[in-house]
Formats: C-alpha cells, structure tokens, sequence
C-alpha cells in the first residue's frame, strides 16, 4: 500500500474544539493544519446534548458600560477592545452536573440474570516441562536452580507500575458492578471512564497493546509498531493492533453509551469483557518480553495478581481465576514463577546451553495457563446464557481465542468460530463449553 | 561521521569560507565598545550583550535563539515553539529575566527549562545583556546562574526643534524549514517632548523539517523522541503561530524625568509539545498542545534624575499576566485533559544611584541601590473532556493550587570604589524575603500554609587595569533561590516522571568564585572567565515510590507512570564549575571574526533513596547535574562588503554529553547514552543602505546535519533557506 508521507501528519495536526472570543479569530482563522481525518475530537458526534455547557472561550475582556449603548456599537467596542487588548483567553469549560444524563431505564436482564455461571474445573495432571515451585521435591528437576524455587515472586523492581492498572480494573469493577451486585448508574460510568483515561493510566495502554499471537504489522513492507501507524495503515491489521483496532472502540462505545445511561448493565459485561481481553493481551505480551526488559517480569506479576506476593489475596486477572478455580489460580502463579526463573538462570548463566529450551517452557507454560484462564470467564459466560449481557460478553471474548484455538486444532477453532457468531438462540452451548474444556480444560 | 570528525570537517569548512570571504570587504570598522554596559555596576562582572542589529543579520528564530552566539549561553528546546536559555548550566528558575527593569519571572517557573524567554519578541528587542553567574544582588531570587536583561526597542525623542515625525518599518520573513512566514509593522512617532511607537506581528510555523533522525549513543537505534512523519525529516509536534503587539510612550515631563508607559502583549497559539506529541510510546494522534501561550505586561515608569541620591534612576509599576491553556488530546479514546493556569503579577522596582562620591586624588565612590516587590496569584484548573458525549468532569486540583499567592520583595546596595582607572572594588548585599501562601489541598486534604524565608545576596569584587586594555577581576557572591509555588505544590507528569509536590523545600543558596581576564583593544576584544559555584539545597529529584503518590485522581496517574520523583534540596553541596570565553576580532577593517566557548561541569550528591528511577539505581556518591549542556561554542564571522554589502558565515558546535543525571536517563528527551555532538554551518549575504532597508539570504545547515541541542525534545532545523526584508523611513 503505497502511503502518503503526509499521512502522520494529518493524524497528527488537531485543532482543539473550542469557543473563541471574537479577538482570537485572527490567530486561529484559515489554519494551515491539515482537516482531521474522522479521528480527531473535532468530527466526533456527541451521543447526547445538553451535558455540556459550553462557556469555554469566553472573552475575560469586559467594558464597563454606564450608559445605553446600541448594540452595534457595543459590538464594535467589544472587537475594539479585544483587538487592541488582544486579550482574551480561554476559561475552564462549563462542567457536566453529575448524576444520570440519560434515561437509565431498566436493562431486560436487571435482577433476572447471574452475569457469571458455574464452571467446572476438571482435574489435571501437570505437563512434564511445567515448573511446579510448589513441589518442593521437583525443585532442580524441571527447571534448574533459580530464585524462584521458594515458591516466591522476587520483583525485579519494588515499584511495578502495572499493579496501578490492575488497581484501576478493580476499581472499574466497583463501579460498573461486573459482579452484578446492583445496577450501575451513568455517573458510575463517568466516573469510570474518567479513572480509565487518567493520564499513563489504562487507557494509555490499552491504545498501544498488540496481539503478539499475530505477525507484526507492516507498511510498505516494513514492520511497524501499531502506535506508529496511521487508523488507515491499521485498518489491514486489526487482529495484530488488536488495542487500537478492537479494544479501544469497543470501550469507547461501552463508556459513552453507560454514561448517557444506554443499557448500563450491557455496557457494563461489554467493559468486563474488554478488561479480561486487555488483560489476557497483557499477560501474555508482558511475560513474553520479560527476557529482554526485566521491568516486563514484574509486569507479568501484576496483571495475574494485581501485586506481587503470591500468597496474598490476588486482583485482576487472577481473582477472576480464582473464582472459578483456586488451583488454576495457582498454576497461574506457577507460570509466572517459571518466566521469573528462566529471567534469573538467563542473567546468572548467559551462555547456558539450555537457556533457549529453559525460556521456551516457560513461555509455554504461560501461554498455556493464560488461555485457560481466558476459557474459564468465556465458560462461565455461557453457562450464565441465555441472558443477554453474558452473551455480550461471550460473543466478545469468544473469537478471541480463535488464534490459540487454531493452533491446537484447527476443527475444533472452526466449530467455535461459527457457533460465536450465531444469535443467542442457535447458540450451541454445550457443544461449545465440550470444546472449550477440550482444548483449554488445564492450564 | 563521528561527531569530532562531523566537527573537524565543518571547521576547515569554516576555514576556507573565512579566507572567501575576508578577500572582498572595504568598509569601515564598526564601532568597538569598550565599556560594558551601564547596567547598574554591572562591567566588573562576567558579561556580554546582544544586540538588535546582530539580530537583524543573524535571524534568531526566537529570543532564546538571538542568544546562541553568547558566550556560556545555550538553547534547550522542549518544543518547536518554545526555547530556554542556559546559562552556565543553570536554567529555567535559575536564571533570571527581567525586561526593562521588570521582573519577568514568577512563582511558576520550573526549575527544569521552561518556556517563557520565548515569549519576547525578538523583533522588538534592542539589547539582552546576559549576565553570567549569581546576581541575586542586584536582582534578587532566581538570579543563581544568572540574569537576562532585556532592553525593548524604546521610541526616540525628535532631535531640538524638530517637528513631529513619523518613521514606519515594516518587516517580513520567510524560512524554508518550517515553512515560518513572519511580518511586522510598527512606527514612531516622534517629537521633542513625546515619543510613541506601536507595533504588531504575526508568525506561522509549520511543522519543522530536520536534518534526520538523531540516534542514540548507547545502541544506534533511533532516539524515542520527537517522532518523524514517513519521510523520515518531518518532525511530528511542530509548528505554531504567534501575534504580538507592543506600544511604548515616552514623555519628558522635566528636564532631567521621562516618563515612560509601555504594554507587550504575546499570544501564541497551537505549540504542540514536541516530547508529547505524541508521546515517546503512544499512539500517533495522541498529543499535548499549548493552545494559549499568553503574555500581557504593562508598566508605566519614571527614567532619570529623581534627586540629588538618585540619578539614572528607574521606577517601574508593573501588571503581568501569563495565561496558559494545555490540552492533552487522545482522540482514539475520546477524551481531552485540559488545564489552565494563570498567573497574575503586580510588581513595583526602583533602581537607582547617588552622585559619585570624590575620596580625594583619584579615588572616587559610586553607590547604586534599588528595592522591588511583587505579588504572584494563581489561577489553576483542570479537567477531563469526553468529545464524544461532550461531558466535562473537573479535576480536584489544576497543577498548582488555585488562590496560591506568591511574595518577593527586597533592598539593595552596592558600593564602587574606583582608585583611579587601575583598580575598582565592588561590595554590595541585598536583604529581603520570599513567602508562599499555598492554600488547602482537597484531594489529597493537605492543610493551607504560608513558609516565608529571608533572602540575603551579597558580593565582593575587585577589578585590576594594569595596563589601559588589559584587565582582570576576581570576585565572590552568594545568591540565593526561594522555593516557588512549582516547586512546592506543582503536580504534573513531566518528562522524567511524574512530580509529587513538596511543600517542605528550602532555600537553594549559592556561593560562586570567578576569575575572569580580558583584553579591550581596537584589534581584539577578549574575555575568559572560570568559576565555581557551589549551591547548599540544590533541588534535585529525588526517586519516589508508588506508595508515595498523593491521595486522590492523581494517584492512578502517578502509579502508573514509568517513574516518580519529588523535588528535594540535596544533602550536602552541589557544584557547578566550568570555563568560558569569547574572543572578537578586526583584523582588518571590512573583517569580523568572533569566537565562543564554554564548558560546565555540574556535580551534586546522589539522591538516593530506596526506589530506583525507572529500572536505573546509581550508587555513586556523587551523580552529575541534570542537563548541563556539553562543551560547545560558536564561529562567526562578518565581512563588511562594497555598496552596501555583507556576508557572514557560522558555526555552532557541541560536543557529546554523555553525563547524565538520573532523572536525565529516564527523559526521553536525551537519547540513551547521552545526546550526540553536531557542528552546525550557517552561510548568510545581506545589503543594508543606512539605517533604512535591510535584505538578508541565509542558507541555514548547510550540510543538512541531524542534530538537537541536549536536553531538547526537538531536532535542529534541516537545510533550509530564511530571506528576511526590513524597511524603515
């Protein structure tokens, strides 16, 4: 695809929508910047009106007028001051009343539906390449002599900014009631939506995040980070920028619609689903660039257990494991602990002729146990069916494991891929959790 | 090319365009002043000055960039559109600016670079006299690394008995690199007794095109700031527009007092911050924009003779109000994070000096002595805005606290024993204070409080003539730098992480030795001067935890941020030494040639600490100073050609700096392992008729070298063209 090199440019250059005083029409008038392309603030629709009030921009220059004065003059006296004052300047703008700005009307599975159904956790034996820190006899034996032997995360780092965006999910959680304890309200979005967008906070993260499942994205040719391209070079690469491409509009839509009060608890299962998503792209990429930036170890820490001690009560991505299966939580932590010491055997010995193989495990045994833990919520959203904010949840999350599924096996991946995109009645439940459990049974 | 090999070729480069163009100039040569300046007691220091007519022949693209063939002076750029001087490693609060007497700096200056000398029109300055190492005396807090004093361009009395006359300019200018258009028009009116100028101009810059990208030391990889637009040069968080307007009156109301009414209004809009726009590790289209840079100064004055103890006097009542506007715009998300902080400055200044004192023989006494006072408000605000349901929620608290106050007043004296020309001794000292007045904190309930702290300056110099153009001066001085409400309450992410605000700071004070030997013949004109300034308190950043972070919203953005820190005065001394120079030389009539070169060296103790910063530790005792720039220094040189002509050749040099503090090895601004050194070639052709019609073509980088000046977030324009016209009547 053959890409104009002003392209970033344009994605780049905003203007800021805003209300000018008359005086600042001639700094900002005829702006060179080329027009935004449909990404920028300024061609966004709002939902609703009325929320905002718009006072930005108004001019502090006042005339103190004693006198009736035509409006035409008051105009040219206004022009005139600011003119030769040249002093206007923006104010805060007006802020939106909290409390419910849309209808908030009851959702058709409000007090009917569980969000999240029972799910059965078979017994499963461990693979022969899985560390198992917490045998204390196979110390040695799968895994050489390491930190980790102690059944204890040591972190690389004792600040690990990543528990901070576990902490927000949990937040969010409390906010949106993903444990359907109550309804939220459309202010409990707002508020959610302003904690997801705190700056260097989850947003900021989930805009970057790529599926590393996937090839890398090119343009021209050249690989590219998905940050770097422009929506239309990662339109073609949606599955890699899954962030970008896929999480961030499904959030955006979920926050937007809650916040005006648009089927709250629908919005709600759609941001639990988009949370578990960012997670399981998060564990999985962290842990996999650990070997290269050991703050990534600590990373792969937080987003299984939100902190770093693995015998204190977990958050995020973890505690949602641990619901359904204290011994899958478990072997999360196992896998975590063997990325941790394939780190640590790397640093001590460098040239070890069994350094490769030692990673590739661990590697192994996270991918493994993340897509378990991902199959145990998409599981426990079917077996909460037939309402209608689970099965948002589960047509969301559900294709996502296709790439995993795929390399397991590919009829298997088939099957799922056609039941998830089948409306809710023709939705074949049992069939899908058989190979659910089939594939991703054990971590 | 290796930067010393890169460095090599550029200066024989230099060499050969010397000889070129020193083989065909006739004129006359320009007047050499010998004196320094009058500034009040200001020639027994280390100095130089700017003048608006280099100016008008060299281009500067900004106020900070008319300074860069100041000897110790260098230029950090964050952004495009902003631009801070460094003058003997000291920066941003550090340094002060005062402009025709008043002060320029308030209580939001961060101690990091900052923005704010770029907003003076360089277009209107006549002189900015760069005043180098502590000041505090004379001009009280902040002035630790030094001062900038800037004259504006004033409006002239008619000559006696001439009628009113009226003398309009107009100016233009054009630069390829940034596609920058910049015009503008003003004109005197002038008679006996009352003089008037206005003027206004307008500038637009587009996005800055460089020489390539400027790679990291440490691996080759590319630097993660600024970003490149596809083809590789355009630098993406560039560009911005500017309109400024200034009016002076001039009255003598007696024989020996002028009185004086000036305004200087700067708006400059749409400066995207290069480092944020976007961001070293977001996505393309994520940006932090000044919407609204604003500054409004007005002051009325009186000059001149007020009595028998006050002559060349200046009064000044000033009004300052600096208006900032940012937005942070994530439009894949929705959502805008704005902010508006406003500073308002009430200020009165008196400077002034007795009639000289005869001891007798040839001995005689100057006394020079001055007060000042001024009042900082703060307006602070923030908020969130979702574009999409355009709901606005506000934050709890702006970056500073709103209804802040901020104090500094003081009265100085300074005595000149002058025992003939051979020998002057200088002594003077300052006593004042500074108070903070920080209202509560709601978000993270920290209580209301008002620290107050003295500031005392004092100095000692001696300056030697032995022989009629050769001299020498030694000298010490304390200066002395209040905490400010930046520094006390600010909450921010900056580029090293994000600041937590301290309350509890002290003082920084500074002791400084210089040496300094120079030559003032009609030939050479020479200064060098070495120094050691040694700072109790320096502010540093000291690495902070997440469980550190404040209370409240921020608490999310702080945790997650790559790193934290928190303003702290270090624990034992902190030194900045180095050397500079600068030499001028005529060696024929038609011919100029000036050289400058400076070197600093700043060290403090390691601020230790349990938290590292990012994944850095250093466990050194001793750690170097953030952003002190590297060895660098400047060529030009000036050949005066027949009808009228001129042509003029630079270069601008910097060597690796590769020592960096802690907080610069989490900066994405300074590339990993330090910011690589660049040589820098500028060729110019100019005609000037009298004082009338001024026509210049620079080509600028002439080897298109990609390069940035340490600590910027922006790289140094690409090849390019400037064409510049000015004509007066």
């Amino acid at each position: 695809m053959q890409t104009s090199w002003t392209s970033l440019t344009s994605v780049n250059a905003r203007r800021n929508p805003r209300t000018l005083c008359a005086c600042n029409h001639w700094l900002t008038a005829g702006h060179a910047f080329p027009p935004t392309n449909g990404t920028t603030d300024a061609t966004s629709q709002p939902l609703t009106s009325g929320a905002y009030s718009p006072q930005a921009g108004e001019c502090r220059t006042t005339l103190m007028l004693t006198t009736p004065v035509p409006v035409g003059h008051m105009r040219s006296a206004f022009s005139l001051s600011c003119v030769v004052l040249l002093a206007c300047e923006t104010s805060a703008p007006g802020f939106s009343d909290s409390g419910p700005t849309g209808s908030d009307a009851p959702f058709a599975d409000d007090g009917v539906c569980s969000l999240h159904g029972p799910v059965t956790v078979r017994t499963c034996t461990t693979s022969a390449n899985d560390y198992t820190p917490r045998v204390a006899s196979s110390k040695g034996t799968r895994f050489p002599i390491c930190i980790s032997d102690d059944n204890v995360y040591h972190p690389i780092n004792p600040d690990v900014p990543s528990n901070s965006r576990i902490a927000a999910v949990e937040e969010m959680a409390k906010l949106l009631k993903f444990d359907g304890s109550a309804r939220p309200t459309s202010d409990d979005f707002l508020k959610a939506r302003v904690l997801y967008t705190q700056p260097e906070g989850l947003d900021s993260r989930v805009q970057r995040r790529e599926d590393i499942h996937f090839a890398k994205a090119t343009v021209n040719g050249v690989p590219k980070e998905c940050k770097d391209m422009t929506p239309e070079e990662r339109a073609p690469f949606a599955d890699r920028c899954a962030g970008p491409e896929k999480l961030i509009p499904l959030i955006n839509d979920a926050l937007a619609k809650g916040a005006v009060g648009t089927d709250v608890t629908l919005q709600a299962a759609r941001m639990e689903a988009a949370m578990v998503w960012f997670m399981w792209l998060s564990f999985y990429k962290e842990s996999q660039g650990c070997f290269g930036d050991p703050g990534q170890c600590d990373s792969t820490s937080a987003y299984w257990g939100g902190q770093q001690d693995v015998n204190a009560a977990p958050l995020g991505y973890g505690k949602i494991v641990r619901n359904f299966s204290d011994e899958s939580y478990r072997r999360g932590w196992d896998a975590v602990l063997a990325i941790r010491c394939a780190y640590d055997y790397g640093t001590a010995q460098p040239s070890a002729p069994d350094l490769a193989a030692v990673k590739e495990k661990a590697r192994d045994q996270i991918d493994r146990m993340n897509n378990h833990a991902l199959a145990l919520f998409v599981r426990s959203k079917i077996a909460a069916m037939p309402c209608d904010a689970p099965y948002e949840s589960l047509r969301t999350l559900g294709p996502v494991l296709d790439v995993v599924a795929r390399a397991i096996d590919p009829a298997k991946a088939d099957m799922l891929k056609a039941e998830f995109q089948k409306p809710a009645a023709q939705f074949n439940r049992d069939g899908v959790l058989a190979a659910l459990d089939e594939l991703f049974g054990c971590p | 090319m290796p930067p010393a090999a890169n460095f090599v070729s550029h200066a024989v480069t230099i060499g050969v365009l010397a000889v070129t163009t020193a083989a065909s100039a006739s004129e006359p040569l320009e007047e050499v002043r010998v004196a320094g300046t009058r500034e009040p007691g200001l020639e027994t220091k280390a100095l130089s000055i700017a003048r608006h007519t280099e100016f008008e022949e060299r281009l500067p693209r900004s106020a900070p960039d008319a300074l860069r063939y100041e000897p110790g002076v260098f230029v950090q750029q964050t952004a495009h559109g902003q631009g801070s001087p460094i003058v003997r490693g000291f920066y941003g609060s550090r340094v002060l600016i005062a402009i025709d007497g008043v002060r320029l700096n308030n209580a939001t200056f961060r101690q990091g670079p900052n923005q704010y000398f770029f907003t003076l029109d360089a277009q209107t300055i006549d002189t900015i006299t760069v005043v180098r190492g502590g000041a505090s005396t004379l001009f009280g807090t902040d002035a630790l690394g030094g001062a900038f004093l800037v004259k504006p361009l004033a409006p002239a009395f008619a000559d006696p008995g001439k009628q009113l006359s009226i003398h309009p300019k107009v100016h233009g200018q054009f630069r390829s690199a940034d596609s920058q258009w910049a015009g503008r028009v003003s004109t005197e009116l002038r008679t006996e007794k009352v003089a008037i100028s206005v003027g206004a101009g307008y500038t637009y810059a587009s996005l800055l095109r460089a020489g390539g990208v400027v790679n990291n030391p440490s691996d080759g990889k590319p630097a993660e700031v600024p970003r490149f637009d596809r083809d590789g040069v355009t630098q993406l968080g560039t560009g911005y527009r500017i309109g400024a307007a200034d009016a002076t009156i001039r009255v003598k109301v007696s024989r020996d007092l002028v009185a004086i009414a000036a305004a200087q209004l700067f708006r400059q809009t749409d400066t995207p911050r290069t480092d944020l726009c976007p961001p070293p590790f977001g996505v393309v289209g994520d940006c932090l924009v000044i919407d609204e840079q604003f500054r409004t100064m007005v002051y009325v004055g009186l000059d001149g003779k007020f009595g028998p103890g006050a002559k060349n006097s200046k009064l000044r009542l000033s009004f300052q109000r600096q208006h900032e506007y940012a937005t942070r715009t994530r439009p894949l998300s929705h959502v805008q994070n704005g902010a508006i902080d406003n500073v308002s400055t009430y200020g009165v200044s008196f400077s002034s000096e007795t009639e000289r004192v005869s001891l007798g023989g040839n001995t005689w006494l100057d006394f020079f002595w001055g007060a000042d006072a001024y009042l900082d408000r703060i307006e602070s605000t923030a908020w969130a805005k979702f574009t999409d349901t355009s709901q606005v929620f506000p934050y709890a608290r702006g970056q500073y606290l709103e209804g802040s106050t901020y104090t500094t007043a003081g009265g100085y004296g300074r005595t000149e024993l002058n025992v003939g020309r051979g020998l002057t001794t200088v002594i003077g000292a300052r006593v004042g204070l500074a108070s903070a007045s920080l209202t509560s904190d709601t978000e993270s309930g920290k209580p209301a409080m008002t620290p107050t702290w003295g500031a005392s300056a004092a100095e000692l110099r001696v300056l030697a003539r032995p022989l009629p153009w050769l001299f020498f001066s030694f000298g010490g001085d304390h200066s002395f730098r209040a905490p400010n409400l930046t520094d006390l309450s600010q909450r921010q992410q900056t580029g090293p992480g994000f600041q937590i605000e301290n309350p509890a700071i002290a003082p920084e004070r500074q002791w400084t030795l210089e040496a300094g030997m120079g030559i003032r013949s009609e030939k050479v004109r020479f200064d060098t001067w070495v120094y050691r300034a040694v700072i109790d308190g320096y502010l540093t950043l000291l690495p902070k935890s997440i469980s550190d972070c404040p209370q409240g919203l921020s608490a999310e953005s702080c945790a997650s941020s790559w790193s934290r820190y928190q303003l702290v005065n270090a624990t034992s001394l902190s030194v900045m030494e180095g050397v500079e120079g600068a030499l001028k030389l005529f060696p024929l009539p038609w011919l100029r040639v000036q050289m400058t070169a400076a070197f600093a060296r700043g060290e403090g103790p390691n601020p230790g600490g349990s938290v590292a910063f990012k994944t850095v530790r250093e466990t050194a005792p001793r750690v170097p100073l953030s952003r002190v720039p590297p060895a660098n220094g400047t060529v030009d040189i000036r050949a005066t050609l027949p009808k009228g002509m001129f042509a003029g050749a630079s270069l601008r040099w910097a060597w690796l700096q590769s020592r960096l503090a802690l907080s610069d090895l989490t900066d994405y601004r300074i590339p990993i392992g330090g910011t690589p050194g660049f040589a820098v070639f500028d060729v110019r052709f100019g005609y000037r008729y009298r004082q009338n019609l001024v026509i210049l073509a620079q080509l600028e980088n002439l080897f298109d070298s990609a390069y940035r000046s340490h600590g910027s977030a922006v790289n140094g324009p690409g090849r390019g063209i400037s064409v510049s016209v000015e004509a007066s009547y």
